[in-house]
């Protein structure tokens, strides 16, 4: 299986996801163990941040260059982020339209996803991880494990699906 | 008024102020931040966590909401929008009606009359400002409701709310002066009631009493003082606006098209329906004993059947003392303002646009030796909300959370992943 699979050439391990989680929306504290990884998902570490829109784009390059299966970003609601326009500022980040953007040159784009969810929404955002850990670990599972460094294995997701350019 | 009177005004505004600034000065400068792991938030207070908790349950009415109308036309997120939106639409119906007002004893009444059954579409005119003033007490409530249970109204917010707060007290002046200027048998009994309350105040109450009906008696001054008290706040609006909107980059003033459409089709459906009538005219000989009250204007009268004026007058103080503290407890001493590097920032201006709270300046900077000028970004601590915003904005890493520096995210990162960085 997939979950079993380690690393990429930096010695990353495939089973393993990154979250960033804003403090006021999807409130998953209760569900996170000591080393803030969650615990209905394996494999998800959570970082929590003040808002979703402090994400660098760079952090999720670092993440999935690092080896991660996929990187994703939680914050409130549209409409209604608590610092404003945070959560709106990071999709449009991740998605290209907001300096500065994400670089998707050397990453797959197909495993990152934000996540529009209020604090109270919990139990639909950890749906929502399954699902997307789910299928990040197929998308991983596709790529042959990577050999050449990381331009090669950026290369070779790259053709795999056509989509990043 | 006699001079012990101004010295005791003097004492009593001197010791409001040291009071105000003992409690200020309470928590002390402070705490340098200490080393920390990946951490967000002080430890919370009991008054915190009870704002954390409606915080929370506010986002699950949110969703339900969502799930009727998605969150692009969810009128509950455009409170504010709202709020100025049915300003609007009583600042547009009250020209309409105030071209047929004629503000004496004798012609007020007639004048109303005369603009509901004469003038074509007089009624439904009179009932869109009538209830455009409803909706937008609707929509006050809302949004004071709103950005109290989310926890959106202290901190770098304070000041803001501050301002709501007065421009709440110029809405009630506009509503209830409204009721007055119609001079019927409830513009009397409210008139005389305003009267009684005013003069209750202690040391200025008979002046203000004087001045609010425009001199000792009822005549024709006092309907043109109605007319003024209830004109001039929408103009005084424009500046506390501007006041409540300083502290917000890119404010959000009006709600998308279809929930505008909405509010207004609301306001009309209610003209048809319940059409605004005059009860019978003021009558000196036989004033009214019992008041019909609109709840969002006149709810402070119904307090008449139990308290006495000096009573209330109490109660106002103690409830506007409260509405203007609220945001200042508890204070927190935890902060986690950015700081820049000044020797990283390439002075691009990409954290000055994506900071909400307008607390990042671009300055000539100082440092630079260069001969062409440079910017430098310099976060101005007390309007900063503590987000991040401008971390996530900056290409060059030039600004970072005191608490939550780069650094540790990316070890959070390559340590959970298990990378180790080399070989790139
Ligand atoms: S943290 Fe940055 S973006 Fe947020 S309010 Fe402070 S200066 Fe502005
Ligand atoms: S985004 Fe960074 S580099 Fe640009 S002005 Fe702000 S601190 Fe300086």
């Amino acid at each position: 299986m997939a979950e079993r699979r380690r690393g990429n050439s930096l010695g990353g391990r495939r089973d393993r996801l990154i979250g960033f989680l804003c403090e006021w929306s999807g409130k998953l504290d209760h569900r996170l163990g000591p080393d803030q990884e969650l615990l209905d998902v394996p494999g998800v570490k959570v970082i929590k941040l003040m808002c979703s829109g402090m994400v660098k784009p760079e952090w999720v390059e670092l993440a999935l260059k690092s080896g991660a299966a996929g990187c994703f970003v939680v914050g409130c609601p549209r409409g209604d982020c608590h610092f404003r326009e945070g959560n709106v500022f990071i999709n449009e980040r991740l998605l290209g339209l907001r300096p500065p953007k994400l670089k998707t040159r050397d990453v797959d784009p197909e495993r990152i996803a934000v996540f529009f969810r209020g604090a109270e929404e919990w139990p639909e955002l950890i749906e929502d991880i399954k699902a997307f850990r789910d299928r990040c670990l197929a998308r991983a599972g596709e790529e042959p494990a990577p050999q050449g460094g990381r331009q090669a294995a950026a290369t070779k997701a790259r053709t795999a699906e056509g989509t990043a350019s | 008024m006699a001079w012990s009177d101004i010295l005791v005004v003097v004492l009593v505004i001197m010791a409001v102020d040291l009071l105000a600034v003992a409690v200020m000065r309470r928590g002390g400068p402070p705490r340098r931040p200490g080393p920390t792991p990946i951490i967000s938030g002080s430890p919370l207070s009991r008054w915190e966590r009870f704002l954390k908790r409606s915080q929370e349950a506010t986002t699950r009415v949110d969703y339900l909401l969502n799930l009727l109308f998605g969150a692009e036309y969810n009128f509950w997120y455009f409170h504010a929008g709202l709020t100025n939106l049915f300003l609007w639409f009583c600042i547009a119906t009250g020209l309409l009606v105030f071209f047929y007002y004629v503000p004496s004893l004798e012609s007020a009444y007639a004048s109303v009359e005369y603009l509901t059954y004469e003038v074509p579409y007089g009624q439904i005119m009179r009932g869109l400002h009538r209830y455009s003033a409803d909706g937008f007490a609707i929509a006050v409530l809302l949004h004071a409701g709103r950005v109290f249970f989310t926890d959106r109204f202290r901190k770098f917010r304070s000041m803001t709310w501050v301002s709501g707060v007065v421009m709440l007290v110029f809405l009630l002046v506009t509503g209830i002066t409204g009721y007055l200027l119609v001079w019927d048998q409830r513009s009397l009994l409210l008139t005389t009631m305003t009267h009684q309350f005013l003069a209750a105040i202690p040391l200025v109450g008979s002046y203000l009493a004087g001045w609010f009906i425009g001199g000792p008696v009822i005549s024709d001054t006092t309907l043109s003082r109605f007319l003024f008290l209830h004109i001039a706040p929408p103009f005084a609006f424009m500046v506390l606006l501007w006041w409540h909107y300083l502290k917000i980059n890119r404010p959000v003033i009006y709600p998308p098209a279809p929930v505008t459409l909405l509010a207004a089709g609301l306001v009309i459906v209610a003209a048809a329906v319940f059409p605004a009538v005059s009860q019978a005219p003021a009558n000196f000989d036989a004033p009214a004993t019992e008041l019909a009250v609109d709840w969002f204007f006149l709810w402070g009268y119904w307090l008449f059947n139990v308290l006495s004026p000096p009573t209330l007058v109490l109660l106002a103080v103690v409830l506007l003392a409260v509405l203007f503290a609220v945001p200042y407890f508890p204070r927190s001493e935890w902060r986690n303002v950015p700081v820049v590097h000044a020797g990283r920032c390439t002075g691009c201006s990409l954290c000055y646009v994506d900071c909400h709270a307008n607390a990042i300046e671009m300055i000539p900077d100082p440092y630079f030796t260069g001969r062409r000028k440079k910017l430098l970004a310099v976060v101005y601590e007390p309007k900063c909300a503590e987000c991040g915003i401008c971390v996530g904005a900056c290409p060059f890493s030039a600004i970072e959370m005191p608490r939550l520096r780069d650094k540790q995210v990316e070890e959070a990162i390559t340590g959970w992943v298990g990378a180790t960085g080399a070989g790139d």
